[in-house]
């Protein structure tokens, strides 16, 4: 299949659908990208929370370390996403 | 009775074993999903198995059929390829990694875009009728192949050390980026190939265990059932149908969004530090 990119006429509407569909794969890529980053943030740090716990023999330390992570994650997505 | 029937599904995900009479309707369960045809444990040749095979030889066949004479005024077979392509081409593989290096990619997302769509509308499409990617194992041998794809590519672009710094964000205050780096390393390397597989999976077994159970609950109504459940079933087959027509959607929206975060991840692996 050979490339036609260069000769084609540009067309306004076209290039509008395009960037309308660009938008729209970013916004997708963004929410699941987020959704990894909050899933990721309570799974590290909740596993070291609840190591700490034994280790130290309390028991506070996992939900802490729960929200600490919540808290991470969403500080990164909001720094990654939302603060351009 | 609707009762029994609306309370069948929960014990049928838990495993709970069905009427011992087997007069009582036997709601689908997760054993409709593993189908041995040949031999029996894991190395069974399963439904599955035959129709991912199924799937790649009308998926090369149709691409070497449609663009053996390729034509300037293509054919309907070759438009649709070409559509399809350009689709992934342009839309996915440019605009997501960028004019540099995107070529390079296009086959491989190609082949991951036209093979999950393909297994996944066999989900709906008689006689098959079977979606491959509602049995977790497929899923998970594409997205390793993605997973392996990217770090490698992010490898050997910036080193091994410089491909770890560049998952830290630059900007950040200095105090919190160990625990940063920490997070961005969970994230590229468990929860986003996790995500990626199981959203897949997710979507064509939930979507497939929900057809069968509208189908097959709404037969039982209408076969067995008295003059109120009979109305009950073609209601039930109502829902099939309109299930159906969803299901081709997020059919192709998961074929798509798994290609999109594929192109996102090549793109991200090569991105240039900031």
């Amino acid at each position: 299949m050979t490339d036609h990119d260069g000769s084609t006429p540009a067309s306004p509407a076209r290039d509008a659908h395009q960037g309308y569909d660009r938008v729209a794969a970013r916004e997708t890529v963004v929410m699941y990208n987020a959704l990894a980053y909050v899933l990721a943030g309570p799974l590290t740090f909740g596993p070291i929370g609840w190591g700490l716990d034994h280790l130290l023999g309390t028991s506070f330390l996992l939900p802490l370390g729960v929200l600490a992570g919540m808290a991470l994650s969403l500080y990164l997505v909001w720094f990654r996403y939302g603060s351009q | 009775m609707s009762l029994h029937v609306l309370g069948a599904p929960m014990a049928g995900l838990v495993g709970a074993a069905p009427a011992a009479d087997g007069a009582g309707y036997e709601s689908p369960t997760t054993q409709e999903f593993y189908q041995p045809l040949i031999g029996d444990g894991p190395f069974a040749v399963t439904r599955a198995s035959i129709v991912i095979l199924l799937s790649v030889a009308l998926i090369g066949w149709f691409l070497v059929a449609t663009t053996r004479r390729a034509a300037i005024v293509p054919s309907k077979g070759q438009w649709v390829t070409e559509s399809v392509y350009g689709v992934v081409r342009n839309g996915l593989a440019r605009d997501i990694i960028g004019s540099h290096d995107f070529l390079r990619f296009v086959p491989l997302l190609f082949s991951l875009f036209t093979l999950i769509l393909v297994n996944n509308l066999f989900g709906i499409i008689p006689p098959v009728q079977f979606p491959t990617m509602s049995r977790i194992g497929f899923p998970i041998a594409l997205t390793l192949i993605v997973y392996v794809t990217y770090h490698y590519i992010g490898i050997r672009k910036h080193g091994l050390g410089g491909y770890f710094k560049t998952l830290v964000p630059p900007g950040l205050p200095k105090g919190i980026v160990p625990m940063i780096f920490l997070l961005e390393l969970i994230t590229f390397f468990i929860t986003r190939p996790l995500t990626l597989a199981l959203r897949l999976f997710g979507n064509m077994f939930a979507g497939h265990l929900l057809l069968l159970l509208f189908i097959t609950g709404g037969e039982y109504m209408v076969i067995h059932g008295g003059f109120g459940l009979k109305i009950a079933g073609v209601g039930s087959f109502a829902m099939a149908f309109v299930l159906t027509i969803f299901e081709a959607l997020i059919e192709f929206l998961q074929a798509y969004i798994f290609t999109l975060l594929a192109a996102t991840y090549i793109a991200g692996a090569l991105a240039d530090e900031h």
